[in-house]
C-alpha cells in the first residue's frame, strides 16, 4: 500500500510526538516484520509474562508464536491480580492522534483496560488508517463509540508512559502504570 | 482589606521571610509552568481565538447549567450511573458513606480531587472505619505528612526527596534510601497492593459531558485507571459547574487544561468514562458507578454577577504560576483549600470570607487574568473579596493614606520645596512610617515645582488647528512628579499635527480596586468616563501616560460600569502613549532618533501585558538606534503600585523579596539603563538594582516628519 501525501507527514508527526512523550514508535514495513519487532521489545525489556487484550484475529497466531519463540508466557488475565503478574500488556489501539503523539483505546470491560494500565510494559498495535490529525478530530469517533446510548465504555487517551514530577519536580516514568509504551504502526508503506 | 486580615497574614509572611526562603523548588515549578505554557501556546494557530472559544464553552456551560444538569442526568442514567445531588459537603459525604456502607466496602482509593478536598471527605470516611488512600503521588505524600497541598498541580513541591523517603520508610517499616528511583520503587510497591485490594474508587471529574453522560478525568500518573477499573464501585464527586454540552466542547477543554498547567499538549492519560463497564466479558456486570453532583455554594456564585466567572475555572493552576507573592509564600499561606489567585474568590464564596484573609496577599498586578485560559477576571473578583473583607473591619491606615495620595500631593504641590525638604529628612520618614505605615527605606518621590495640569492650563500658544484630536489622561505620577514627560508628550503630539486637550479628570483610582474600595473606584470611574466620553464623541482619542491608568480605562472601568455604554466607547478609543506615538511614526507623522545610543533593558509593567506588552516601546527604542533587550522573569517586579511603599512584611519586605530575581537578572544583563513606562516600577527597580531607570520617552526624540500623511488611525499600521 502506498502512503498518501497526507498520511506520510501525519505518520512522521505522530512518531515524533509519541517519542517526545517518551514512548517508542515502530513503523512496520510489512506484517512480516511484526515478530522481529515484538521479540526485540520482549528481549530488551526482559519480558517473561504477558497478557493480551483485544488483539485483532489475524494477529493472534503470529503473536502467540512470537511469544513462544521468545520464551514469554501468555497469561490469561482473568482478574486484576492476574494481569498484575504480567510484565507486558499487548493491546489494540483504536486510534492514534498525530499532533499530540497519543494512542486511544476504547474498551468495554475493566480487564481490557487494565491490560494497558497495570504491567510495566505496554505494547499497542495501531493501524495506520486510524491515525487522526488532531484531538479535535477525535470528537466524532468518541460519539460513535458511545452508541448505543446505554452502552458502557472507557475511552482512554494515552500519551506516553505513566509520569510524575511530584518529588522535587524530577520527571520520573512509571510511577503507577507502564514504564515503557511501545506502539507498532502497521498497514502502511 | 481589613486590619484584622492584614495583621493575621502579615504575621505569617514575616515568619516565612524571617526563616529564609523555602520557595526555590516552588519558584522553579512556577517558572517551568510559565515557560511550558508559552511554548505550548505556539502550537496553536491562533491562541487568542482558542482562549475565547474555551471561554465561550464555559459561559454556555454556566448559562445553561440547569438544562445541562438535567440532560447529563438522563444520559448518565441510561448508562447505569446512579446520580446523587448534594446541596453541600455534608450531603455529599453522607451519600458516599451510605454507598460505601451498603456495598460493604473497606478499602477506598482516590485520585487527586480538589472537590473532595473542598468538602474534606477523607476524615469522616476514616472515622467510620474506611481505609482511604490518596494515590496521586503528591497527594499521597501530603496525606502521609498530614498536610495540605502547597500547589494545585504540585501539591508536595515543598518536600525534599529525603523527607519523602522518610515518610515511606515509616509507612513500609524499612529503610528507603533518599534517591528518587528507590523512592519511586517503594511508592509503586506500596500503592500497588493498595490498588489491588481496593473495593471502591473515588475520583473527581475534570469535565462532564451532557450529551453522552460521560465523565472526563485527566491524570499524568495513570492512577485513575487503577482507581476506576480495579474496584467494583466507582464514585465520582464533581461540582455542578463541570458539565458541558458536547464532546466537541470537551475535547477543546482537555487541550486548554494541560497547556496552561504544565505546557503538555495533552495530559498523559485522559479518560472518557461512560458508565461502569463489566469487569470482563465472561461476567455479568455487577459494577456500580455513582456520580455525586455538588452545589455547595456554586449556584449562589452563579447568581452573583461579580463571582459568576469563578465557575469558569478549569483548575489549571496557571494563575498561581504567575502570581508574584504566591511564589514567595506558597500555598499554605496563599490559600485555604483552594490556593492561589483563583483560590481567593472560591474560598470566599465556598468556605466563607473569614477563611479568605489571604486575599490581602494579592498585590493587584493583574497577571492572573493574563494567563487564564478562559480569561477570568480574577483581579476584579479579588477586589470584590477585599471589599467583603472590609465590611468586617476597617481599612489599615497605610492603605487609606496611600489611596489618599492624590489629596496629599495636591496639597504638597502648593508648597513643593517645603514638602520635598520634609520628605528627605529622616525624622519625617520615621514619622511617616510610624504614623502612616510608609516604609522609611523607600525614597519619597519629590513633588514637582509645577503640576502638569497647572502648566497645561497656563501655557501660551497651544495648537488650535490640526486633523488629530487627542485628549490626554495624565495620572498622578506624570501630573505631580514627572510633569516634564507629559509636557514632552504635548509637544510631540502638536508636532505631529494634533490638537491636544486635557479634559477634567481624576487619577485612575486603581489603588481603590487594589485595596477593595470598589464603591470609591466606581465613583472615580464614572467621573472620568463622563468627562472623557465627550472627547470620544467629538472624534478624538484618549492617550494615557501610565500603563496602570491605561489598564484602568480599558479594562477595569468597563467592568465596574458594565451597564454603562460610554465606558466601552472610552475603552475602545484609549491608547497607551507609546502605542499612539508609534502609530504616528507608522503613518509618517513623526520620526524618531537619539543622539546617544545605549544598551537599554526593557521592563514590561504587569498592567501593560494586557495592553501592547511594551511592543511599541521596544520598537521605538530600536528605531531610535538603541540596543534593546527585554529583561523579565515572566512575573511582577513586586512593587505593584503602592504595595511596595508600605512598611513591613506585607509591603516593602515582600516587594523586595519578589523583585530579587528580576534585580539580579537586570544587574547581570549588562545594560546601561532600564526603560519602563511605569513610574512606580521605576522607583522599585532603581532602588533594587542601582541602574538608572527612565521612561522610554526620556531615551528618544520624536520630531515632525516633513513627509506627513493624513491617514486615519488604523490605516497606516502594518
Amino acid at each position: 500500500m502506498e502512503l498518501s501525501n497526507i498520511t506520510k507527514p501525519l505518520l512522521q508527526l505522530f512518531k515524533e510526538r509519541f517519542e517526545a512523550n517518551s514512548g517508542s514508535a515502530y513503523i512496520l514495513a510489512g506484517l512480516d516484520d511484526l515478530p522481529k519487532t515484538l521479540s526485540t521489545i520482549f528481549n530488551d525489556a526482559g519480558v517473561k509474562k504477558a497478557v493480551a487484550a483485544r488483539i485483532p484475529k489475524r494477529f493472534e497466531e503470529v503473536i502467540i508464536s512470537t511469544l513462544t519463540a521468545s520464551g514469554v508466557e501468555l497469561i490469561h488475565g482473568a482478574s486484576s491480580g492476574e494481569i498484575n503478574m504480567a510484565d507486558a500488556g499487548i493491546t489494540y489501539a483504536d486510534y492514534g492522534i498525530a499532533e499530540t503523539g497519543t494512542i486511544v483505546e476504547i474498551t468495554a470491560t475493566d480487564l481490557e483496560r487494565l491490560a494497558s494500565s497495570l504491567p510495566r510494559i505496554h505494547i499497542a498495535l495501531l493501524h495506520l488508517g486510524n491515525l487522526l490529525p488532531s484531538v479535535e478530530a477525535l470528537a466524532e469517533p468518541i460519539k460513535r463509540a458511545l452508541q448505543p446510548p446505554d452502552s458502557r465504555k472507557y475511552i482512554t487517551l494515552i500519551s506516553g508512559p505513566s509520569r510524575t514530577s511530584d518529588i522535587e519536580l524530577r520527571s520520573v516514568l512509571g510511577v503507577h502504570g507502564p514504564h515503557q509504551v511501545h506502539v507498532i504502526v502497521y498497514g502502511g508503506v | 482589606m481589613s486590619l484584622k486580615s492584614h495583621k493575621k497574614i502579615a504575621k505569617k509572611v514575616s515568619e516565612i521571610l524571617g526563616a529564609g526562603r523555602r520557595g526555590t523548588l516552588l519558584e522553579e515549578a512556577m517558572k517551568r509552568g510559565r515557560e511550558g505554557r508559552l511554548k505550548a501556546l505556539q502550537e496553536l494557530s491562533d491562541p487568542h481565538a482558542f482562549r475565547m472559544e474555551c471561554r465561550k464553552i464555559k459561559e454556555r456551560s454556566i448559562t445553561n447549567m440547569e438544562t445541562l444538569l438535567e440532560k447529563f442526568i438522563i444520559n448518565a442514567s441510561r448508562r447505569g450511573c446512579k446520580i446523587h445531588l448534594a446541596k453541600d459537603g455534608v450531603e455529599a459525604i453522607n451519600h458516599i458513606i451510605r454507598i460505601a456502607t451498603e456495598a460493604g466496602a473497606k478499602s477506598i482509593t482516590k485520585t487527586k480531587s480538589l472537590t473532595t478536598e473542598e468538602i474534606e471527605l477523607n476524615t469522616p470516611l476514616e472515622e467510620r472505619g474506611f481505609k482511604v488512600v490518596e494515590t496521586d503521588l503528591g497527594e499521597r505524600i501530603i496525606q502521609l505528612a498530614g498536610e495540605k497541598p502547597f500547589h494545585l498541580v504540585f501539591p508536595a513541591v515543598h518536600k525534599s526527596v529525603g523527607e519523602v523517603a522518610n515518610l515511606f520508610s515509616q509507612l513500609m517499616g524499612r529503610d528507603i534510601r533518599p534517591r528518587i528511583d528507590d523512592v519511586m520503587e517503594a511508592v509503586r510497591e506500596s500503592l500497588r497492593s493498595v490498588f489491588l485490594q481496593s473495593d471502591l474508587g473515588i475520583t473527581g471529574a475534570n469535565i462532564a459531558i451532557a450529551e453522552t453522560g460521560t465523565v472526563v478525568i485527566e491524570t499524568n500518573e495513570g492512577n485513575e485507571q487503577l482507581v476506576t477499573s480495579i474496584p467494583r464501585i466507582h464514585i465520582v464527586v464533581m461540582g455542578v459547574e463541570k458539565i458541558v454540552d458536547t464532546v466537541e466542547e470537551a475535547v477543546n477543554l482537555i487541550r486548554a487544561h494541560p497547556m496552561s498547567s504544565t505546557g503538555q499538549l495533552l495530559t498523559n492519560y485522559v479518560s472518557f468514562i461512560s458508565g461502569k463497564p463489566p469487569s470482563g466479558h465472561d461476567q455479568s456486570s455487577n459494577g456500580e458507578m455513582h456520580i455525586i453532583i455538588l452545589d455547595n455554594g456554586r449556584r449562589a456564585m452563579r447568581e452573583d454577577s461579580l463571582f459568576r466567572e469563578a465557575l469558569y475555572c478549569i483548575r489549571c493552576g496557571a494563575c498561581m504560576n504567575v502570581c508574584p507573592t504566591y511564589s514567595v509564600v506558597g500555598g499554605h499561606i496563599f490559600g485555604h483549600i483552594y490556593p492561589g489567585p483563583i483560590g481567593i474568590p472560591w474560598t470566599a464564596k465556598i468556605h466563607g470570607i473569614d477563611k479568605a484573609a489571604f486575599s490581602t496577599l494579592c498585590i493587584s498586578c493583574g497577571l492572573c487574568r493574563e494567563v487564564c485560559p478562559v480569561d477570568i477576571n480574577i483581579p476584579m473578583m479579588i477586589a470584590g473579596v477585599k471589599m467583603m473583607d472590609l465590611e468586617r473591619g476597617r481599612q489599615p491606615l497605610v492603605n487609606r493614606a496611600l489611596m489618599g495620595y492624590e489629596s496629599l500631593y495636591t496639597l504638597a504641590s502648593v508648597i513643593p520645596p517645603v514638602y520635598n525638604w520634609l520628605t528627605r529628612r529622616s525624622f519625617v520618614k520615621v514619622l511617616m512610617e510610624y504614623l502612616l505605615g510608609i516604609d522609611r527605606r523607600r525614597p519619597i518621590p519629590p513633588v514637582s515645582k509645577i503640576s502638569f495640569k497647572k502648566w497645561f492650563s497656563r501655557r501660551a500658544g497651544p495648537r488650535r488647528m490640526g486633523d488629530l484630536k487627542v485628549s490626554l489622561f495624565v495620572d498622578f505620577f506624570p501630573n505631580f512628579i514627572k510633569p516634564h514627560l507629559a509636557m514632552k508628550v504635548v509637544q510631540i503630539l502638536e508636532e505631529a499635527g494634533a490638537i491636544v486637550d486635557l479634559p477634567p479628570q481624576r487619577s485612575s483610582g486603581y489603588p481603590y480596586i487594589a485595596y477593595g474600595e470598589l464603591k470609591k473606584a466606581l465613583k472615580v470611574a464614572q467621573y472620568n468616563v463622563d468627562n472623557l466620553i465627550k472627547s470620544v464623541e467629538n472624534g478624538g482619542v484618549i492617550v494615557s501616560l501610565e500603563p496602570t491608568a491605561t489598564y484602568a480605562l480599558k479594562f477595569a472601568y468597563p467592568h465596574l460600569l458594565n451597564v454603562y455604554p460610554s465606558s466601552k466607547k472610552v475603552a475602545e478609543k484609549t491608547y497607551g502613549v507609546m502605542e499612539y506615538l508609534s502609530h504616528l511614526v507608522n503613518i509618517g507623522r513623526l520620526k524618531v532618533f537619539t543622539s546617544t545610543p545605549r544598551r537599554v533593558g526593557v521592563h514590561i509593567p504587569c498592567h501593560q501585558r494586557s495592553l501592547d506588552g511594551a511592543a511599541n516601546t521596544i520598537k521605538l527604542l530600536k528605531m531610535a538606534g538603541h540596543e534593546v533587550k527585554v529583561v523579565e522573569t515572566g512575573t511582577c517586579c513586586g512593587m505593584a503600585g503602592s504595595f511596595g511603599m508600605k512598611k513591613g512584611p506585607l509591603g516593602y519586605d515582600l516587594a523586595v523579596e519578589v523583585g530579587g530575581v528580576l534585580f539580579q537578572l537586570l544587574k547581570e544583563s549588562n545594560v546601561d539603563v532600564v526603560a519602563t513606562e511605569s513610574s512606580v516600577c521605576s522607583i522599585h527597580l532603581e532602588q533594587g538594582t542601582g541602574i538608572p531607570v527612565l521612561h522610554p520617552l526620556e531615551l528618544m526624540e520624536l520630531e515632525h516628519n516633513p513627509q506627513t500623511s493624513t491617514l486615519n488611525f488604523h490605516d497606516g499600521d502594518g
